[in-house]
């Protein structure tokens, strides 16, 4: 089992963790919650069924400690996800970046903006490529239900990205 | 089916939840639907820019969690053991201490035999007993070696030859 939860680690911390920065838009709080989601798992390691995939099993955990964050914030702050190009190390980046980094900067906006539950299947979607089902299971809900959630994000995402005059 | 009733099957199709058979359907659709296409192009671009921007925030955990690492390294790396520091400090310790002594020992004036001046009105620093003087001289009291040296020249010159200087207290 222990080798079973390094492997997982290795595997999805990035993907929980981005997962969980596109959910509380925060990315301290998403690094304290992605350490948080794997002590769980650790933790309830005994109580996890061999039938279930492990990876619906962490982002269960994720999106528990997101929705538990998202609900126990005072107000929620609306802004962007944060500004990434800024991080030490890419200063340097080539001038033809520079348009693409405004655009990922509006994806990163827009899908901020999204309701969390369209925003948690839209991640999940986009960034570990959960099939419809494996995302129902994680929310608990039908595969129609996700399905749905999933077309107004894009549906929104696209919108609100041609508003925002993003060339793609 | 018209296009707007295919845009959830080009969702899907973008996002690979289509069967095969769904999937051969659509895109026969779109061989021949340029609106379509441009549709399935536009979400495609979407998903592939959320996931590269989504993908762009990991590197910020990484970055701390390789600072992290290397700063373990570095505790982790082999250091200059606690008891060589503290010899290291003793023996700076003796050195400064020992050179310091020889040099006072240099600088201290050697007065031969121990001997007060005999003088008027001398202050008490005077009247201390030869030898107390002699060992306060030896511990490198430079200002009083100094000033007793003054006092002694300033006798001789105010007295001339008749300064008494004697081996004796007085």
């Amino acid at each position: 089992m222990e080798e079973l939860l390094e492997g997982l680690y290795g595997r999805h911390r990035n993907g929980i963790f981005s997962f969980l920065v596109g959910m509380v838009r925060d990315t301290d709080v998403a690094e304290d919650l992605t350490q948080e989601t794997f002590a769980r798992a650790v933790a309830a390691a005994g109580g996890f069924r061999r039938d279930a995939l492990p990876k619906t099993w962490l982002f269960t955990i994720a999106r528990n400690l997101a929705i538990n964050h998202l609900r126990s914030r005072a107000h929620r702050s609306r802004a962007p996800l944060p500004d990434l190009s800024e991080r030490p190390g890419t200063a340097a980046e080539p001038l033809e970046k520079l348009a693409a980094d405004e655009a990922g900067k509006a994806v990163s906006a827009a899908i901020g903006e999204l309701p969390p539950e369209q925003r948690e299947v839209f991640l999940m979607k986009v960034i570990e490529g959960l099939t419809y089902r494996q995302i129902g299971d994680v929310v608990g809900c039908p595969i129609g239900t996700v399905q749905s959630r999933f077309y107004y994000a894009v549906r929104r995402l696209r919108d609100m990205l041609t508003r925002e005059g993003v060339e793609r | 089916m018209n296009c707007s009733e295919y845009e959830n099957a080009i969702m899907d199709l973008a996002a690979g939840e289509l069967s095969p058979d769904a999937e051969r359907e659509v895109r026969a659709h779109l061989a021949e639907c340029p609106s379509c296409t441009r549709t399935l192009e536009e979400i495609e671009s979407l998903l592939a820019a959320a996931r590269a921007e989504l993908a762009r925030t990991a590197p910020v955990g990484l970055l701390r969690v390789q600072d992290a690492a290397a700063r373990d390294a570095r505790r982790a790396a082999p250091r200059v053991p606690l008891w060589a520091a503290v010899a290291a400090v003793f023996v700076m310790a003796f050195l400064s201490g020992y050179l310091g002594y020889l040099r006072g020992r240099r600088e201290t004036p050697r007065f031969g035999p121990p001997f007060v001046v005999v003088a008027d009105s001398s202050p008490s620093i005077w009247k201390m007993k030869p030898e107390v003087s002699a060992a306060t001289a030896r511990t490198n009291h430079q200002p009083q070696c100094e000033f007793w040296d003054y006092r002694v020249r300033l006798e001789k010159v105010r007295q001339g030859t008749s300064t008494q200087a004697k081996g004796e207290s007085t």
